[in-house]
């Protein structure tokens, strides 16, 4: 027997052949205990009951119980009465099972001899057997049982309350630990929506009246056949161990604990979920094996009991590189793992890193605290994304880096150049106008030799390509086309020849200027001194000219690359869209000017300059560099990567936060609030299998826990294995925890049990451990606002 | 708009004048002293500047006696500051040339 809660068949509406007593030609065939307990068996049904009409087959009961061993199906007593509605003033009966919370042979006598007490006062024949709902109140006052009406076509609770009192049926199944049976999918929702009336706003719409469906069986021989020939009876299964409780249970949360046996089967995953751990020898726990559910396994316990310690060494035991094994010093070499598909147990497994999300306690606050959602990130699969991101931050930083170096190179030009002698000499002057003659050099032709380059280089790639093109694997070309390339070809060879004559004639030509200008100035090395003078004199004005021209040059560059940098702004984001919800946004946060930064490194200087006039005014010595003798470019370099060292360190270390709407983000959110969406939208991941999270409750509103995240708990355990570490009880009994593991920690021993909810003694220790276990225990059964229920 | 810099011209200097017509305060004058050298070190640190202002240069010459016809060192003076303001004209190309000084200097009277 599984020590989680597993699903089991139940079949809890099986007649035997006393039903022919109390009405004709009711049973099919020979009824024999031994074929029935075989076809049971058979069918995997491990909880029934035998329910016939209106009387009990002691015998049969009898028989069972006294040869019943352990594994076999588990048999509860029960009857199925037909009840009369006298004071809807019918004669109707309709038809329901109640089952009891017995099962001894001593219960089987007393219970037969309650009923046929109760007919002969009646003084009723077999035949005629009914009773009426306060009988059985009355007979049964002191035994805890269900009452399961038929509510289809025949026999149906409804029928004796139609046109009488509707309600009065309803509220009688609301406040009876109650199912339906035989009600037809297609109108279940038709059920809830007259439940949904009489229950206030808080209880509707939750889908909690449990329909269940029995075989009916009336022959053994052709069990599991429903009523006496019919088809054959799909199969319910209850979730937990084969007693009265698990029924109990599964009543009061149908959604989670009752499904059809197709159902179950789907649910039957071929995920490769951890099966089991084997712990032994070991210094700091008992030996001992436990079973993990593939559902919802929780790990609770009071303080230091062990519960961290189990959730990090699962985490160690399956690789993950996230679990803190290492602050326990703790041997595990013999504790031994096995996942579904293993055969044997294993010192670990591995899984790959999409497949477990792994959240230790604190975690998705500090994720917030950090900015850094690297795990989130990378379990939802999106690390290629993000890597993408970081990449291209990298890139920018290198811009930045590259654009402060080009503003550096400038600023070097800058001050060689605007720091010239920009002087006219007087003695120039008198010079240029004196009498004195001289020859004047003749303009040199413009230097075109960039330009000769580009021409030669468009040609020479031309004919290549043309040669290319011709014999290129990927085409073929017609005769006509072949034509139209040669002809093309020979163009840009006619072309080639002429800008090779016009070459060689500038070339010529430059060529020819400087030979003049050589004899030009080998005869003005003969003139006078006056003559020579007058020729440098020129010179000089025509130098002190050039110079500034140069300069305004330079100046344009430096102004154009100051200008970019004043505009500059690294405020760079990357979006990586986790759902179809939420976002992660990573983004290097504009947090200081990068000019303003260069000027905090300045003295005295005008932050409202911009940077191109700061330069001038650092290059004309108006303004000094911090700390620094002097203004030169090496001192400005260093003054600079001081001051922008924190910029680009915030390249480095992007923050990353979710946004949830175009307003809404995790920055102007509280923590409480994020760490919600935080663990609702990894949670709601479709890449992982196994989801551990050490307290999940940590930093969460309670208003969450009981209206988000039990809801999203209890659907995603149908679809991953989920290991959590709580306090809450709220987590475990709402959550319905297929697998409760209790941590104790007796004089230093930590001891792990495996617990199950609808265990009576397993609840009273869950509830020792849970802060208000109990009330949340008795709220689950309160399933309804009873006392609503009854006043209306 | 443009940013216009008249020139006082006088035997001993030439005033310079920067009017940015843009209402914000006028920089100071600058005087160009042309007994000796002439220092054209603060006329460039100026027009420095002005390079980010994104402006053509006006240049308005006053010269009330006539000076740069009489005296060539004068005129040798305003044709290299003419020279200068145009080369700066081109170098900050503006949306329209109109208003540009346009004097062909190159052929000096020698």
């Amino acid at each position: 027997m599984s020590l989680y809660s597993d699903w089991i068949k139940v079949d809890l509406h099986i007649h035997t052949d006393y039903s022919k007593k109390t009405k004709t030609n009711d049973y099919q065939g020979i009824f024999d205990i031994a074929v029935l307990k075989q076809k049971l068996i058979e069918n995997d049904v491990k909880l029934f009951s035998m329910t016939d009409h209106n009387i009990i087959n002691v015998e049969a009961y009898e028989n069972y119980y006294t040869n019943y061993n352990e594994g076999d199906p588990k048999l509860l007593i029960g009857c199925e009465f037909d009840i009369e509605v006298p004071e809807s003033g019918k004669t109707i009966t309709y038809h329901s099972v109640i089952v009891f919370d017995n099962d001894t042979i001593d219960d089987v006598k007393i219970i037969s001899e309650k009923i046929e007490d109760l007919f002969s006062s009646k003084l009723f024949s077999e035949t005629e057997r009914k009773i009426v709902i306060d009988d059985l109140y009355d007979l049964f006052s002191d035994y805890n049982f269900f009452f399961i009406p038929h509510a289809g076509n025949t026999k149906s609770i409804l029928d004796p309350y139609k046109g009488y009192d509707m309600k009065l049926c309803q509220k009688m199944v609301l406040l009876m630990p109650s199912a339906f049976e035989k009600v037809k999918e297609s109108v279940r929702q038709k059920y809830n929506e007259g439940f949904d009336l009489l229950k206030t706003y808080d209880f509707q719409g939750k889908d909690d009246v449990p329909y269940i469906n029995f075989s009916d069986n009336h022959n053994c021989s052709k069990y599991p056949c429903t009523n006496k020939d019919g088809e054959y009876h799909d199969f319910y299964c209850i979730k937990g161990q084969p007693t009265f409780e698990s029924i109990r249970f599964a009543f009061i949360d149908p959604k989670s604990r009752i499904k059809k046996y197709e159902e179950v089967e789907v649910l039957k995953r071929f995920e490769n979920f951890l099966h089991s751990v084997e712990i032994k020898n070991n210094s700091l726990i008992e030996d001992s094996t436990l079973y993990f559910s593939p559902n919802l396994n929780v790990i609770i316990g009071g303080r230091s009991s062990g519960k961290s310690l189990l959730f990090n060494l699962l985490g160690s035991k399956i690789g993950n590189g996230k679990n803190q094994l290492n602050k326990y010093s703790l041997d595990t070499s013999d504790i031994k793992i096995r996942s579904f598909l293993d055969s044997e147990y294993k010192t670990s497994i591995s899984y790959n890193l999409q497949e477990v999300i792994y959240i230790n306690q604190g975690d998705i606050v500090n994720y917030f605290e950090n900015n850094s959602l690297k795990d989130l990130i990378k379990e939802s699969g999106k690390n290629e994304e993000y890597k993408v991101a970081l990449d291209d931050f990298k890139t920018r930083k290198k811009e930045l880096s590259d654009s402060i170096e080009k503003l550096l190179e400038l600023y070097s030009e800058l001050c060689d150049t605007l720091n010239s002698n920009f002087t006219l000499h007087n003695r120039d002057i008198e010079s240029i106008f004196d009498s004195s003659y001289y020859f004047k050099a003749i303009d040199q032709v413009e230097d075109k030799t960039s330009s000769f380059e580009k021409s030669t280089n468009i040609v020479e790639s031309l004919l290549e390509n043309i040669k290319e093109f011709k014999t290129n694997e990927n085409w073929n070309l017609t005769e006509e086309e072949l034509e139209l390339t040669e002809s093309f070809k020979r163009l840009v060879e006619s072309k080639k020849q002429f800008f090779s004559e016009s070459q060689s004639v500038h070339l010529n030509k430059s060529s020819f200027i400087n030979l003049v200008n050589r004899i030009i100035e080998s005869k003005n090395a003969t003139l006078d001194l006056k003559g020579r003078e007058k020729d440098a004199s020129n010179q000089r004005l025509h130098l002190l000219k050039r110079n500034i021209f140069g300069l305004f040059e330079v100046l344009i560059r430096v102004e154009q690359h100051c200008s970019e940098l004043d505009n500059y702004s690294y405020n760079f984001i990357k979006e990586i869209a986790i759902d179809e919800e939420v976002t992660v946004v990573i983004e290097i946060e504009n947090k200081e000017g990068v000019k303003s930064k260069i000027v905090e490194g300045l003295s005295s200087t005008d932050t409202a300059l911009s940077l191109y006039q700061i330069l001038i005014q650092l290059a004309t010595n108006k303004i000094r560099i911090k700390n620094l003798p002097d203004n030169s470019s090496d001192n400005l370099r260093k003054k600079i990567n001081t001051q922008l060292k924190s910029i680009l360190e915030y390249f480095d270390y992007p923050i990353e936060y979710l946004k949830y709407s175009e307003e809404s983000n995790s920055k102007n959110n509280s923590p409480g609030y994020n760490s919600e969406k935080y663990l609702e939208t990894i949670l709601k991941k479709g890449n992982s299998k196994i989801i551990f999270i050490d307290q999940p409750e940590d930093n969460l509103g309670n208003k969450f826990i009981t209206e988000n995240l039990i809801d999203l708990i209890r659907d995603l355990k149908f679809k991953k294995q989920i290991f959590l570490v709580t306090h809450n009880p709220s987590i475990v009994v709402y959550g319905d925890a297929e697998n409760i593991i209790m941590c104790s920690n007796e004089a230093k021993r930590i001891e792990y049990q495996q617990f199950i909810l609808e265990n009576k003694i397993h609840q009273k220790e869950i509830c020792s451990v849970l802060d208000g276990g109990q009330y949340i225990f008795e709220q689950r059964a309160r399933k309804y606002n009873i006392k609503k229920v009854i006043q209306s | 708009m443009s940013i216009i810099i008249k020139h006082i011209v006088e035997e001993s200097k030439f005033t310079i004048i920067f009017d940015m017509q843009d209402g914000s305060i006028s920089f100071p004058s600058i005087d160009l002293n042309i007994e000796g050298d002439i220092d054209l070190s603060a006329i460039i640190t100026k027009l420095a500047e002005f390079i980010e202002q994104k402006k053509e240069l006006q240049i308005k010459f006053e010269d009330t006696g006539n000076l740069a016809e009489s005296n060539p060192k004068i005129k040798l003076i305003k044709e290299t500051l003419n020279e200068i303001y145009n080369k700066f004209n081109e170098q900050d190309i503006q949306d329209d040339s109109s208003g540009r000084t346009h004097q062909e200097n190159d052929n000096l009277p020698f």
